[in-house]
């Protein structure tokens, strides 16, 4: 008899696929609504400032103005933000406009034209407040702080210290002490669909809002919270989400202002951003100080970890709260430390918020750790291969900050990328501008503390089956392009033993999806790919019920056939096909309804910000990169990467490549081109594509994208987090090349042309000097 | 983004393309449009006609000739008569901004590229919170430390040194007739101003290289931090003319620079200075470091001004070391 | 203050469609609003991520630099204009098999300018991809997958293309 073949490691396109190819997909500035609106913002012209009056007169001349929506006006100044502890935005400014482009007002029209003619016209009157622009001068005693939960007066937002084992004592024995100071300019998402919205006033009195998110469920409570409105009078919609990597993880004022508008006028609201709206929007990476020191034995085994960071996070809280514990906690591997101190302070300031992008707190750290490790192998003479696996985390262990570490592939990943990167034989060994790197990881498979202090679980995946024979699946695990609905599916089909084009995915509406609470801390595979399973399990058992009723033989003793069957382990000669068992499930019963939960494992330990970093398991990666340095005009040019990531089992070849592809692609973005920056009175002055400069297919070399399994024993059919963690190990796989190529270390990130070349001279003329003192 | 209300003329003969300037003097001509319409999406110096020259017979199509104006930089690319005529034209148009934008951004278009500035090119939005452009809404511009009356946004056209390399004359036409101008005195140092030699109803018809041009070696190099979307934050062109052989004595030389003054330059004393010599690496040297103490790169562009005159250095060495045959 | 519209005839996917506009809208602004196509997507509207390119007599351009009056009589090409009927062309079914979409959003764009790259070549090496596509953006694939996708279906597009009367138009010739 021939048992259900799975599709797990196979490689097939993403369920999806056809609808976007065809371009036929909506997105949401694709939809409409009849009577809508059109929306538009209008946003501070002043730095730091009150917000006294608004004037939308000359406004109200334009051909279909409808409405406005102004400061001081119901709900505007309801409080909201993805963190209970630091529900700090508010829709409209109440009445302080904390930035440059921060959300002032909005007008309403009946055309695009319009609305954007009228936002133009708004006139306000403000009273100017002394801006804070520098991290340093954010952590200064003021008398007008940012927000009022600041601590001691100043525009301090989180202050985290945290040490473990006798750190002093292991620098103090230490016979080699490594480490830094090192400069992250902030970074965004950059992803290709614009944020939107559209608001729909429902006749009954709800609230519809559709809006490009990845955490519909958030979205929900947010907006009840600012409508004042029980949860089950709003509903959240998510069409088709073009990217997100953090940038679409928080509720956003303008889906509150599009909410308000929609209640004022009784009409449809349309809201879509421009690009350069999106990057004044931003919630991207932080802006980060960070110094680092890591002390080892001559024998290269690592005594002690030193880190301190300050990160500049704008005007609002965000997440802020977990980026700075992340940006220490996440530093906790893949390697085995035996003391451990960070230090970490979050500050806000008067510009665009920061908040979480891809490998979310750990990739700013991860360059300053991954260079510490570069220098110590060059001064203990050891290979930095060897340093590294030296000092792995072993499997099964706890990490000193009470992280439990269960599956690890880390030693296979540096292992397998050696191998494939032909490291042996370039590493130290190239001509003078020609180098090679190495840069480790390892990430959160979801973070195992919810967010919001609730027994509730954090994945829950219903399934519907009816007499058509296709299984639906009804989530809340948001959809943002990672494939995540591919994966409901196919860990449903698994667990039913039927094909995946059975299985239709509606994960996108409150109104009917179980809670889940969303795409962002890389969880959505394991969390909701464990509910999915579990699910289709009850479902699966609903079936062998019925074959046993169909067949006489005992249910338990029904295992999935080939061809969508049912075998029977002690008589190969029956057989019940899908249909079969499925008819004889829904008779007298009616359809088959089954779900499944997750809810992470209790963990961790009993100290302040002990959830940090907490997550049922962990991914570990092994990047090497090849580079070009031009030493007369700083260029790298990077020729080729390998990726190893340990993904504990790849459900999908084909989309864990891609995942880890284009997380170096954007860690690649952020090492050498993009960065955001501010002209000394706080605007950003690169909000385009032209001038914030991701890489295009010419800039971007071969990524040869190595998998490597180590099948976690609590992930759905083995698998681990794949879509952040790769993003990081890059920048210092990068950076360290660099520094084999032509003998520099750089302590600005992006490595740009024109910092390169600066580290160049500097080393030029310390040579110099030397020379000349000798 | 919406581009506000305007009303486009479609001329389909010159004639009629001066009946509609002098109609409407408060005109922009439309080439390709990659540049003009993202200024006008931004609110930038939008006027309410447009006269498109994209239906001129006499700017484009067969006959119109290799250099007419209204040719796309993407046939600029692949012409076999330019291939032979003047091939390093093909290789700058081939390096600028996208495939795409290529497609329809025009030969006119880029040698009338508007100046660019980090004060200049911003959203409406954006540009009420700074008000800081002389060349948009404000009285001053601060670019430099000391506010002026002069604006100094950059040029930032590729083809332009490569034609004054090649000695190009800018063909013009106007209700009065045709009228030559070298390319290398077209342009004014203003930001706003930008041409010294256009009269108002003028269009520019084609580029005209001189007889020789078929002797001439040249090398364009740009500076840009990826190799495609971005504008040059620098870009040198060097051409020679050998006296005998290739690769030996330079008979005559020019060079001409871009994107790194409000107008595409030539630098004659420095061109003057490689006459009678070989190609040498100190020769590249010598000419790489005059031209960096020539360039004056203001703080409006991506990269600093420090660094773009760094790399004057890079790209005119480089430039003249690739016009040796062996390269 | 109000605004004025006319009536243009445009070709889109081989049928005539009467739209209102205005002078001032960009064929973008027309395919999205006006014809409610909306495969073609906004994504900068400033030329620099190519979400937006359309095909216009066969050539791959950035409807959101393109007046839409100025290519009346044109012939205009969407991504829902790509297929045969019920039949995907063979780039798109290779890019749903390749992986080359994740969000998507980048898809349209890349469909039209690759279409034209392989009209023209049934076996483009990978650079002389990235060098047709060095203007379209995708933040999701690092473009491994979208290369690929390119690659493996080459000379059946091509073929695909041929059939349905789409060769490759060699307009460079003076």
């Amino acid at each position: 008899m021939t048992r259900y073949q799975s599709t797990v490691g196979s490689r097939f396109p993403l369920i999806d696929s056809m609808e976007k190819t065809s371009g036929q997909g909506i997105y949401i500035e694709d939809m409409k609504f009849p009577g809508m609106l059109y929306a538009r913002l209008v946003r501070s012209t002043e730095t730091y400032a009150q917000v006294e009056e608004v004037d939308f007169s000359a406004a109200q001349e334009v051909e279909g103005y409808v409405d406005s929506l102004a400061p001081g006006e119901p709900g505007t100044g309801n409080t909201f933000g993805v963190l209970p502890i630091s529900e700090d935005e508010t829709p409209l400014p109440a009445p302080n406009a904390l930035y440059s482009g921060a959300i002032v007002a909005a007008v309403a029209c009946e055309s695009e034209v319009g609305a954007r003619e009228a936002a133009l016209r708004v006139q306000m009157r403000t009273k100017k407040l002394p801006a804070v622009l520098r991290p340093k001068d954010a952590l200064k005693e003021t008398d007008q702080p940012i927000h009022s939960n600041t601590i001691g007066g100043t525009n301090l937002h989180k202050a985290v210290d945290q040490e473990f084992g006798d750190v002093d004592g292991a620098f103090e024995q230490a016979d080699v002490v490594t480490g830094g100071e090192y400069v992250f300019d902030g970074i965004n998402h950059g992803f290709t669909e614009p944020i939107g919205c559209i608001a729909v006033p429902e006749p009954n009195g709800r609230m519809s809002l559709y809006s490009a998110t990845q955490v519909p469920h958030y979205l929900h409570r947010a907006l009840a919270k600012v409508l004042e409105m029980p949860m089950h009078r709003i509903r959240v919609y998510k069409p088709l989400v073009g990217g997100g990597f953090g940038g679409k993880s928080d509720p956003f004022p303008h889906e509150m202002v599009a909410a308000l508008l929609a209640r004022k006028t009784g009409r449809p609201v349309k809201l879509i951003f421009d690009r350069d709206e999106v990057f004044l929007n931003n919630h991207g990476r932080h802006p980060t100080e960070y110094k680092i020191r890591v002390a080892a034995d001559r024998e290269g085994r690592l005594l002690g970890l030193d880190a301190h960071s300050r990160i500049d996070g704008g005007a609002w809280g965000s997440f802020g709260v977990v980026t700075t514990y992340y940006n220490g906690v996440l530093s906790q591997g893949p390697y085995r430390l035996p003391s451990f101190r960070y230090s970490g302070r979050r500050v806000y300031t008067n510009k665009p918020a920061s908040g979480a992008m891809r490998g979310h707190g750990a990739v700013n750290a991860r360059y300053a750790l991954e260079t510490a490790l570069d220098e110590m192998a060059e001064k203990l003479q050891v290979d930095p291969f060897d340093l590294r696996a030296q000092n792995a985390l072993p499997a099964n262990t706890t990490t000193l900050n009470h992280l439990r570490i269960t599956s690890t592939g880390f030693l296979e990943c540096l292992e397998r990328v050696r191998e494939r990167s032909g490291w042996n034989e370039k590493f130290r060994k190239m001509p003078y501008g020609r180098g090679i790197g190495l840069g480790c990881g390892f990430y959160i498979s979801g973070s195992a503390l919810p967010i919001h202090r609730t027994r509730t679980p954090q994945s829950t995946v219903h399934i519907k089956i009816d007499v058509d024979g296709g299984v639906t699946i009804h989530s809340l695990a948001a959809d943002i392009g990672q494939g995540s609905d591919t994966m409901l599916a196919q860990c449903v089909a698994e667990a039913m033993g039927v094909r995946i084009d059975r299985c239709r995915v509606l994960a996108k509406d409150t109104d009917t999806a179980p809670i889940d609470l969303g795409s962002y801390s890389s969880r959505v595979t394991f969390m909701a790919g464990n509910a999915a399973l579990r699910a289709g399990e009850a479902i699966f058992r609903k079936l062998q019920r019925a074959c046993a009723r169909l067949t006489g033989k005992s249910a338990e003793g029904f295992v999935k056939g080939a061809d969508e069957t049912y075998l029977h382990l002690d008589d190969p000669g029956v057989v019940v096909p899908y249909m079969d068992a499925l008819r004889e499930a829904l008779a007298d019963n009616g359809a088959l309804i089954a779900k499944g939960a997750y809810i992470a494992p209790k963990l961790g330990g009993a100290f302040k910000g002990s959830g940090a970093g907490l997550s049922p398991s962990y991914s570990y990666q092994a990047f090497v990169a090849e580079v070009e340095v031009d030493p007369e005009t700083g260029f790298t040019r990077v020729d080729k990467i390998w990726a190893a990531h340990d993904c504990g089992k790849a459900l999908n070849r084909l989309a864990v490549e891609g995942q880890l592809e284009g997380s170096v692609h954007m860690g690649m973005g952020q090492a050498l081109t993009e960065q955001m920056v501010y002209l000394n009175n706080g605007q950003l002055r690169n909000a385009s594509f032209l001038d914030y400069k991701i890489p295009s297919p010419v800039d971007t070399p071969e990524i040869e994208a190595i998998v490597v399994e180590s099948n976690d024993p609590e992930g759905p059919l083995g698998a681990k987090e794949c879509g952040e963690g790769a993003l990081a190990p890059i920048i210092p796989a990068i950076g360290n090349a660099i520094y084999d190529a032509v003998g520099v270390r750089l302590h600005e990130v992006p490595m740009t042309p024109e910092r390169v070349l600066k580290a160049l001279e500097q080393k030029r003329k310390a040579e110099e000097k030397a020379r000349a003192h000798s | 983004m919406r581009i506000p209300d305007l009303a486009l003329h479609r001329p389909g003969s010159l004639d009629e393309a001066f009946e509609a300037t002098a109609a409407h003097p408060d005109h922009d001509l439309l080439g390709g449009g990659t540049d003009l319409l993202c200024n006008y999406k931004w609110r930038l110096n939008v006027r309410p006609h447009v006269i498109s020259l994209r239906h001129l017979p006499e700017l484009q199509g067969e006959a119109a000739g290799p250099l007419a104006a209204g040719r796309t930089l993407h046939e600029l690319e692949h012409c076999p008569v330019l291939a032979q005529l003047c091939p390093e034209l093909s290789r700058a148009a081939a390096q600028i901004a996208t495939p795409l934008i290529r497609r329809t951004a025009t030969l006119g278009g880029n040698l009338h590229l508007d100046t660019r500035c980090w004060h200049f090119n911003q959203t409406a939005e954006w540009r009420l919170a700074h008000d800081s452009c002389l060349k948009a809404e404000a009285d001053q511009c601060r670019v430099q430390p000391v506010p002026g009356d002069v604006c100094v946004a950059t040029y930032s056209g590729d083809l332009a040194p490569v034609l004054m390399a090649y000695g190009a004359e800018a063909v013009l036409v106007g209700p009065d007739g045709e009228r030559r101008v070298p390319l290398s005195e077209y342009y004014a140092l203003d930001g706003i101003r930008r041409f010294a030699e256009r009269k108002p109803g003028e269009l520019m018809l084609r580029l005209d290289l001189p007889q020789d041009a078929g002797d001439w070696t040249v090398r364009y190099q740009k500076l840009r931090l990826r190799e495609t979307f971005d504008f040059p934050e620098g870009g040198v062109a060097v051409g020679v003319r050998w006296a005998d052989q290739p690769g030996g004595e330079i008979a005559e030389a020019r060079v001409a620079s871009t994107a790194y003054d409000s107008v595409p330059r030539v630098h004659p004393d420095l061109a003057e200075r490689l006459v009678g010599r070989q190609i040498q690496e100190d020769v590249a040297e010598e000419l790489g470091a005059s031209l960096r103490e020539e360039v004056r790169p203001m703080k409006n562009t991506s990269m600093s001004p420090a660094y773009r005159k760094k790399m004057a250095r890079v790209l005119a060495k480089r430039a003249l070391l690739a016009c040796l045959p062996s390269s | 203050m109000s605004f004025s519209r006319r009536i243009l005839r445009l070709h889109v996917n081989g049928q005539p469609r009467e739209v209102l506009a205005r002078d001032a809208d960009t064929l973008l602004d027309v395919l999205r609003e006006e014809v409610e196509l909306t495969g073609t997507k906004r994504g900068c509207d400033l030329g620099t991520c190519g979400c937006c390119t359309v095909q216009i007599d066969g050539e791959p351009v950035l409807s959101c630099l393109t007046l839409a009056a100025e290519v009346e009589g044109k012939q205009i090409t969407t991504v829902e204009g790509l297929r045969d009927g019920e039949r995907f062309a063979p780039l798109q079914e290779a890019w749903a098999e390749a992986g080359a979409s994740q969000c998507g959003f980048c898809t349209p764009g890349f469909l039209l300018a690759a279409d034209r790259l392989l009209r023209d070549n049934a076996s483009p090496s990978r650079d002389e991809i990235r060098e047709a596509l060095a203007g379209n953006l995708c933040r999701c694939t690092g473009y491994v997958k979208i290369i690929d996708a390119v690659e493996r279906c080459a000379a059946e597009h091509r073929t695909f293309c041929a059939e349905r009367g789409r060769p490759s138009t060699v307009s460079e010739q003076v």
